[in-house]
């Protein structure tokens, strides 16, 4: 029943520990009107089912299949989720829209489910439309018909990844590090191209060639361009609120100049991955860029460490977040991170944030079944507990126990507006969440366990050869790394870290941001041929392309435009006149 | 009836008969009354669903016209979240990826009808004429994945020699060096320039199927006379046919335009959204109108709904112009008036 045609168009963007047969989770189409239509032909089918199957097994629990649509950022989580309670006789239906669709599909009851980046936005400015389906969203709607309750709860964490795509020489670099300042300037087009000197600071004196920076953006609304101009905002409003043309942050990226839009994750990730995209940088969550196998950006954080989107690093970076924990408020759980983005402790990963689920949680939703609301309460319970274990893997980082209890708290609401919603032998001890330390609920094990940094991650030593070896290869628990698809180099730790490998001694450890005063000078351009780290040390960045200017076109090739217009002229229109004239000649002769 | 019967009954009182014609009124038998009003009544729900959705598009739009009033056609960025919104780059890409389908269908399409209906052996005709319907049936969005993974990465290196060779045209301009040494792919990609390719295959079909029809009805007694006169296949072709289907060109051209305007998910898949006012086919990012409704369309508010909607309002009514004349020529050159 979901499995027609034009859903085909996406590449299974998503590795899965749980080999299942995926024909019933919805895949992520390019257009929003098409899945729209989508999810209005499922929710017609699944009416009948939901009869049907109510009659046919009243004992097994009385599950119906369930549809929700929202944020691209966490889909990779939630289909991985799909598809593993799939063996258990769930059916959950997820297209994932963009946050600010789901929010609105939600609202529109044509969903059950709806999964966002961010809460609701309150009222339009523009139009003073309400965004929410509810003012008070705890309690059953005071107006009926106008208004859906609901609950958010976290269900999952991730960071939000900077994938790029610098090829030199044919190969990609993969150990790039930007510091929050570099990567506000390039997604406002202040820095535009590869060689700018802020990134080859960033980068410790290594210089990249000179390629064209194309920002690839989101164009629909989505929940992380909200989560990265969140960011810009809070930390770079100088850069950022001149470029937005106000205070704040939003969903809708302007895109301006090189900057590329395109339509949802799967669509950014399929440009940046694409042939010819060298030297675009894009933003998304980090699982789409790993199940690429393609190198995300180290963004560095308020110590001076460069991080990588690790689930290690988010969890160390999400133990700042302020969570809201006022039951009674309309934002309940729902998550303030401008700690996050200041954290200093070096294993932070700045950019890290939890995704939300909005469920219904009103006794009189029209939408909602016994049978919905339990499908919605299993196919959750197996989510936010058993099923973060498998997020690192896949490129997120599970929840800490305290979040886990708030959800599982959440989702009793379901109960309390169906009594026949059964959610017994249901308790955070029986998860095996890889966060919890037995018996004490503040703790966030894997924050615990978070290697520290390497030294060639910090500012002013590196850079570290390998992107992905930022301290998580052999981390002490038996889980799989999150970065284990890094290529590994096998020269790689004699000569990646150490700034004596410079092919002239003439710099200090640190020199590498004035790499040129003592370096070797390309004879071409004139640049100084890298920093302290272009020779020997297994890195990328070897065989620059440059531009020799003798090569190069001139200004002539304007001016000689007419020339060529006019020979294409005589060489078309000549022929054909000398035969005619030919020709007339001999019939007057 | 009745009124009929009455000069009958006072035609016998005089000598003088002033003869009354007999009145005939062959009454039309029932099935035949039942058949006419169900296929005038079909006939009126096409006019009235049409209208409807006119009428419908028109109220819908009203909103938006009174708010942005004439600006709606004049500014170029569409930000509904800032209360900024027109239609005027959509409209400009709109119609670049049409002109561009055309460009590349027209030639096409001709060549094509003009091989199947004169120069095709019989059995080959009839075999191409399934192929072209074939290939009418294919679904937008397979044309859309054909555009975007396995024509676009060939198609950029097509637009790259287009650049570098005729870049000094504005049209053939992309924003970059065409000579640097890795040139930038990127900024060929996604560009108008591939949608329009794969909307020209589309309406390749519709416009070859509408010119060979016309060329096969040219009159067979002007051809022979061609012929007679000594002229070859090609003078034939040249004298009658062409002249004869110049109504059919120009018509199955329009209406392939027509359907080039409204095309969507084809265009969704392949373009980058970009909402600035160019006629830049070769350099990525543009939007068509009906790409911008499928894309906004399901996160939109009312108020955005509106706005989307009357961008649907303006592109039927010029989809509606377009096809009206393609109609009109169409019809015209099947009658025979433009054979001289």
């Amino acid at each position: 029943m979901t499995s027609s045609g034009p859903r085909a168009s996406q590449p299974p963007v998503q590795r899965s520990i749980v080999t299942t047969p995926r024909g019933i989770v919805m895949r992520r189409n390019r257009s929003a009107g098409l899945v729209t239509l989508g999810l209005v032909v499922a929710g017609l089918v699944a009416s009948p089912l939901t009869a049907a199957s109510a009659v046919i097994r009243p004992a097994a629990g009385a599950h119906a299949q369930i549809t929700g649509s929202g944020s691209s950022w966490s889909a990779n989580a939630v289909n991985q989720w799909v598809a593993d309670v799939t063996q258990n006789g769930l059916q959950v239906v997820f297209t994932s829209t963009g946050s600010a669709q789901g929010r609105k599909d939600f609202t529109n009851r044509t969903t059950d489910f709806a999964v966002t980046d961010i809460g609701y936005q309150g009222r339009d400015k523009v139009t003073g439309d309400a965004d929410s389906p509810c003012q008070d969203p705890s309690d059953n709607p005071p107006n009926g018909a106008s208004c859906r309750g609901y609950a958010y709860l976290p269900i999952v964490a991730g960071g939000t990844a900077f994938p790029y795509q610098i090829k030199v020489a044919g190969k990609l670099v993969r150990n790039l590090r930007l510091s929050g300042q570099t990567l506000a300037k390039i997604f406002t087009n202040q820095i535009t191209n590869w060689n700018d000197p802020a990134i080859t600071a960033d980068n410790n004196g290594r210089k990249l060639p000179s390629i064209t920076i194309i920002p690839v953006v989101h164009s629909e609304g989505s929940g992380s361009t909200a989560q990265f101009t969140r960011y810009l905002n809070k930390m770079y409003p100088n850069i950022w609120r001149p470029f937005l043309g106000q205070d704040g942050d939003t969903e809708y990226y302007p895109r301006k100049g090189q900057a590329v839009a395109q339509n949802g994750s799967d669509g950014v990730i399929n440009f940046l991955t694409s042939q010819s995209a060298n030297g675009a940088i894009g933003y998304d969550e980090y699982s789409y860029a790993l199940a690429k196998n393609f190198p995300v950006v180290k963004l560095e954080n308020a110590s001076g460490n460069f991080a990588l989107p690790t689930q290690y690093n988010v969890a160390v970076a999400l133990t700042q977040a302020k969570i809201n924990q006022d039951k009674t408020s309309a934002n309940y759980l729902l998550q303030d991170l401008s700690n996050v983005y200041t954290y200093t402790d070096k294993r932070t990963y700045p950019l890290s944030s939890y995704s939300y689920m909005v469920i219904p949680t009103s006794p009189t939703d029209t939408r909602m079944t016994t049978a919905k609301r339990q499908t919605l309460a299993d196919y959750l319970y197996y989510s936010i507990c058993q099923g973060q274990a498998e997020m690192g893997p896949i490129g997120y980082s599970p929840l800490p126990i305290n979040l886990v209890q708030a959800s599982f708290d959440q989702t009793a609401k379901l109960k309390l507006a169906d009594p026949g919603v059964d959610l017994s032998q249901k308790s955070v001890n029986t998860c095996n969440n890889p966060t919890f330390v037995k018996g004490n609920p503040k703790r966030n094990y894997l924050a615990e366990i978070a290697p520290q940094p390497p030294a060639c991650d910090a500012r002013g030593a590196g850079p570290c050869s390998d992107g992905g070896n930022n301290g998580t290869t052999g981390n002490p628990t038996p889980k799989p790394s999150a970065t284990s698809d890094s290529t590994t180099p096998s020269a790689a730790p004699t000569g990646g870290p150490s700034p004596s490998a410079a092919p002239t001694g003439g710099t200090t450890p640190d020199g590498g941001n004035n790499g040129g005063s003592g370096g070797v000078v390309n004879p071409d351009t004139g640049q100084p041929q890298g920093g302290p780290d272009t020779a020997g040390s297994g890195s990328d960045v070897v065989g620059t392309v440059t531009d020799v200017a003798a090569y190069r076109a001139t200004d002539l090739a304007g001016s000689l435009a007419p020339v060529v217009v006019l020979e294409l002229l005589a060489l078309f229109a000549l022929p054909p006149a000398v035969y005619f004239f030919w020709i007339r000649r001999r019939g007057t002769a | 009836m009745t009124m009929l019967l009455e000069p009958a009954e006072a035609a016998p009182a005089p000598e003088t008969v002033i003869e009354v014609p007999r009145s005939i009124d062959p009454a039309l038998p029932i099935s035949d009354k039942v058949f006419f009003v169900v296929a005038k009544g079909i006939g009126i729900s096409v006019l009235v669903i049409m209208g409807a959705i006119g009428v419908f598009l028109g109220l819908q739009s009203i909103p938006t016209f009174r708010r942005y009033g004439f600006s709606f056609f004049t500014e170029s960025s569409w930000q509904p979240e800032n209360d900024v919104l027109g239609i005027a780059a959509v409209l400009v890409g709109t119609f670049t990826v049409a002109l561009v389908a055309m460009l590349i269908a027209f030639p096409l399409a001709l060549s094509a009808a003009l091989y199947i209906s004169e120069y095709a052996a019989p059995k080959v005709k009839s075999f191409l004429i399934s192929m072209v319907d074939l290939m009418a049936a294919i679904p937008s969005i397979v044309w859309g994945l054909w555009g975007f993974f396995l024509l676009q990465p060939k198609a950029i290196h097509v637009a790259h020699w287009l650049h570098t060779h005729l870049g000094w045209i504005p049209f053939f301009h992309v924003d970059t060096d065409p000579n640097a040494a890795p040139w930038a792919q990127s900024r060929y990609a996604a560009s108008a320039f591939i949608a329009g390719i794969a909307v020209s295959m589309m309406v390749l079909p519709m416009a070859a199927a509408v010119m060979r029809q016309v060329f096969s009805q040219a009159p067979i007694g002007e051809r022979e006379a061609a012929l007679a006169l000594g002229s070859t296949r090609w003078g034939m072709i040249r004298t009658v046919v062409l002249p004869f289907g110049r109504g059919g060109i120009i018509g199955g051209t329009m209406l392939s335009l027509g359907r080039a305007l409204g095309e969507t998910i084809a265009v969704v898949l392949i373009i980058s959204p970009a909402f600035d006012i160019k006629f830049r086919p070769l350099e990525i990012g543009t939007s068509t109108v009906s790409a911008l409704i499928a894309g906004r369309f399901g996160e939109a508010t009312s108020a955005q709904l509106s706005a989307l909607l009357t961008a649907g309002f303006v592109l039927f009514v010029i989809t509606l112009i377009i096809n009206t004349l393609a109609a009109t020529i169409v019809a015209r050159s099947r009658s025979g008036a433009n054979a001289d």
